[in-house]
């Protein structure tokens, strides 16, 4: 039978690097640039980029991309600043595309 | 056919019929099926075994399915299994013009998967349940992974029906407590039960099946199931007294069920506990009552202190495999206590217990002997001095895994390769301290050393691979992103290590064609090749490689700048055995879609 025990863990795609947590997962309802993408409490083993300012569908941020710390591959961003009050909540929090994570063994 | 077997054709049906019944792997049950219709006639009455898909047009899958194969006793179904049954097709065009319905009617211009609105008519339901169990009066396993329009009434009439039941596993289905109900009151020979993400139960349900087939029940996994608390588990104590597998994950189960589980199933041999609002206690009562484990699993105890394993260590004299993950508060002196105590040892792992060290891993490399395993993950404060003490003390190690631990570099490896003659597997992850050196030893001390994987390790180059083939026979290779080795590493590999089935050299810069001419002919049992992200690489490589592999049967070649769709059709006309190839799908031309489209997997994202 299936390993019932354990966290929930999200992998780079391009290189199975342990990423994410399911269980950080606060909203699935965000639009990266490829498609679907997931909003995050934590990130692991990952490495942050250069911030710079980009306007998103929600106003104006100032945003870093992250990186697999393995392989390089970008996985989506940080969200370091928002200048809107109503966006503030995204303060520190991870942005990874759906596309570029992929399940561990669950 | 002259001189044909003369022993098939005075063969009794009822003896081809137990002989194709051992025959287990499904793709040479498939072969014997294909020998001719006597053997088909006796493939099927002796399959025992399938997995259907859930999603299409599975009800009437399933009632082809045990129309055609009447002894089946082991029936799994699983949505996340791809639907390629002729039923389901007929079921995907119908679900493709739904969608391009409502994909109309809502005007969206993008192409998505709108699973969400699937009609409940394509998957798998409790029409299907009813089929089989009416079906498979012997059903002994049952398996309903994200079967999402199960229920219970599904459930009750496979309790009815299939009295054998041993096993059952109900993963992501709303099945009610009438269904477990059922179950215990009719499945008398029910030993194993796993229930993950099925919300729509709660204690009733499992406290029913408790009392029906606690006496038979000797192994129980519950996970994401937050209607289960306090109750199941004192009834699961109550009746339960064989049990002797335990897995818990769960957030709203407290100290005093684990507790009442320690006091009720002394048998108790294997646990594994997931559970954010646990404290010492527990495990303190599993140390005094359950004096035969042998297995032990925590993860995510922050409220385990010190006192949990001396515990353990005082009550559980015979265990046997330890995993402590993300357990903060644990520190070496629990260790020192735990290899005192549990001196039969054979399989350790740490995962991010960032208050372990040096000193604890000491311990556990001066008593426990019999270590076979030891899995380090993210253990900063480790440094190299423990694996001197491991490398002395044992000397059955076969398998090391190391994954972020910053605090070794090549004298932890001299110390193993100095002491652990036997080791078989090695694994190795972002431990950047790591250079040459440590291998080099590797390869002449560690003769049986036939699983390597180093990845991502900045400064392990090709001395390393050198002096590992020069040693070692190895079987399966990893060196993806380590970025410094060359084809003057992997030539040594291919020269020195003729048993090669598997290897990945994914993220290496400087890997050529030539290391793959190399490989060609050095290792002709090579079955995987993994070469994503190889700027080098090409066609010619490609050719090369084909010649002498022919046994290849998985390539994932994904961002390789230099392969096209040449080389693509090359491997696939040149490797009969091939069954899977990851590529990018506009690397595919039409005329090698056509040959070989099953096993080509594409890319998921075109960039």
């Amino acid at each position: 039978m299936a390993e019932v025990v354990g966290p929930r863990i999200y992998s780079c795609y391009n290189c199975r690097n342990h990423v994410c947590l399911h269980d950080d997962i606060i909203s699935k309802a965000f639009q990266g640039r490829h498609g679907r993408a997931f909003l995050f409490s934590h990130a692991m083993n990952i490495v942050v980029g250069p911030k710079e300012d980009r306007q998103l569908m929600t106003g104006l941020h100032t945003v870093a991309d992250i990186y697999c710390g393995d392989c390089r591959e970008v996985l989506g961003w940080k969200y370091e600043r928002a200048y809107e009050e109503t966006q503030k909540y995204k303060e520190g929090k991870f942005i990874f595309e759906k596309s570029k994570i992929t399940k561990e063994n669950w | 056919m002259r001189g044909a077997d003369l022993i098939n054709t005075v063969l009794p049906d009822e003896l081809l019929i137990e002989i194709l019944r051992r025959v287990e792997a499904k793709p040479e049950r498939d072969a014997c099926a294909l020998v001719c219709r006597r053997w088909r006639r006796g493939e099927r009455a002796s399959r025992r075994a399938v997995k259907i898909a859930a999603s299409g047009a599975a009800d009437r899958v399933l009632e082809l399915v045990v129309g055609r194969f009447t002894a089946l006793a082991d029936v799994a179904i699983d949505e996340r299994l791809p639907s390629t049954c002729p039923g389901a097709a007929v079921a995907r065009r119908a679900r493709r013009n739904s969608i391009a319905n409502i994909a109309r009617e809502r005007n969206m211009s993008k192409n998505s998967k709108a699973e969400e609105n699937e009609p409940s008519q394509f998957c798998f339901s409790d029409a299907g349940l009813a089929t089989l169990a009416r079906a498979c009066k012997g059903l002994e396993r049952l398996s309903l992974i994200w079967c999402s329009a199960i229920t219970s009434s599904g459930l009750v009439t496979i309790a009815e029906n299939c009295r054998n039941l041993k096993c059952l596993d109900l993963q992501g289905c709303y099945v009610g407590d009438q269904g477990l109900i059922a179950i215990g009151q009719n499945c008398k020979q029910l030993k194993a039960m796993s229930l993950r993400f099925c919300e729509g139960l709660t204690d009733s349900g499992l406290v029913g099946l408790a009392e029906g087939c606690g006496s038979s029940l000797i192994s129980i996994g519950i996970a994401a199931c937050d209607g289960i608390r306090e109750a199941s588990l004192q009834a699961v104590a109550s009746h339960c007294r064989y049990l002797e597998a335990l897995s818990l994950d769960s957030e709203v189960v407290k100290t005093e069920g684990i507790i009442s589980i320690a006091q009720g199933c002394r048998s108790l041999k294997a646990l594994k506990l997931r559970c954010l609002d646990v404290s010492d206690k527990a495990l303190e009562a599993v140390g005094s009552f359950c004096s035969s484990l042998e297995l032990l699993a925590l993860h995510s105890f922050d409220g385990f202190t010190d006192r949990c394993l001396s515990a353990i260590a005082k009550g559980c004299k015979n265990l046997r495999d330890l995993s402590l993950n993300d357990c903060h508060l644990l520190t070496d002196r629990s260790l020192e206590l735990l290899a005192r105590g549990c001196t039969k040892l054979t399989r350790f792992e740490v995962n991010g217990c960032q208050n372990i060290g040096t000193s604890g891993l000491e311990y556990i490399g001066r008593f426990c002997r019999d270590l076979l395993e030891l899995d380090l993950f993210y253990c900063p404060r480790i440094h190299n001095k423990a694996f001197l003490e491991v490398g002395r003390g044992c000397p059955r190690l076969q398998s090391l895994h190391l994954v972020d631990c910053s605090g070794i570099d090549d004298d932890a490896l001299c110390h193993i390769a100095q002491g652990c003659k036997n080791l078989r597997k090695l694994h190795i992850r972002r431990c950047n301290k790591l250079g040459d050196k440590g291998f080099i030893s590797l390869g002449e001390s560690c003769k049986f050393l036939a699983d390597l994987s180093v990845q991502f390790c900045e400064r392990v180059g090709d001395e390393a691979l050198v002096a590992i083939a020069k040693g070692c026979s190895l079987q399966r290779l990893n060196v993806s992103g380590c970025n410094v080795i060359t084809g003057k590493g992997l030539t040594a590999v291919a020269r020195g290590c003729p048993e090669l089935i598997s290897l990945d050299i994914s993220f290496l810069q400087w890997m050529g064609d030539m290391a793959l001419a190399e490989l060609s002919g050095g290792c002709p049992r090579l079955r995987s090749i993994v070469l994503n992200h190889s700027q080098k690489i090409s066609d010619v490589g490609l050719a090369h490689l084909v010649k002498g592999c022919s046994q290849l049967e998985h390539c994932d070649m994904v961002y390789c700048p230099r392969i096209t769709a040449a080389g693509v059709a090359t491997l696939i006309s040149s490797c009969p055995k091939l069954k899977k190839v990851l590529i990018e799908q506009w690397k595919v031309s039409e005329r090698t879609r056509r040959r070989a489209g099953v096993i080509l997997s594409y890319l998921c994202i075109d960039l």
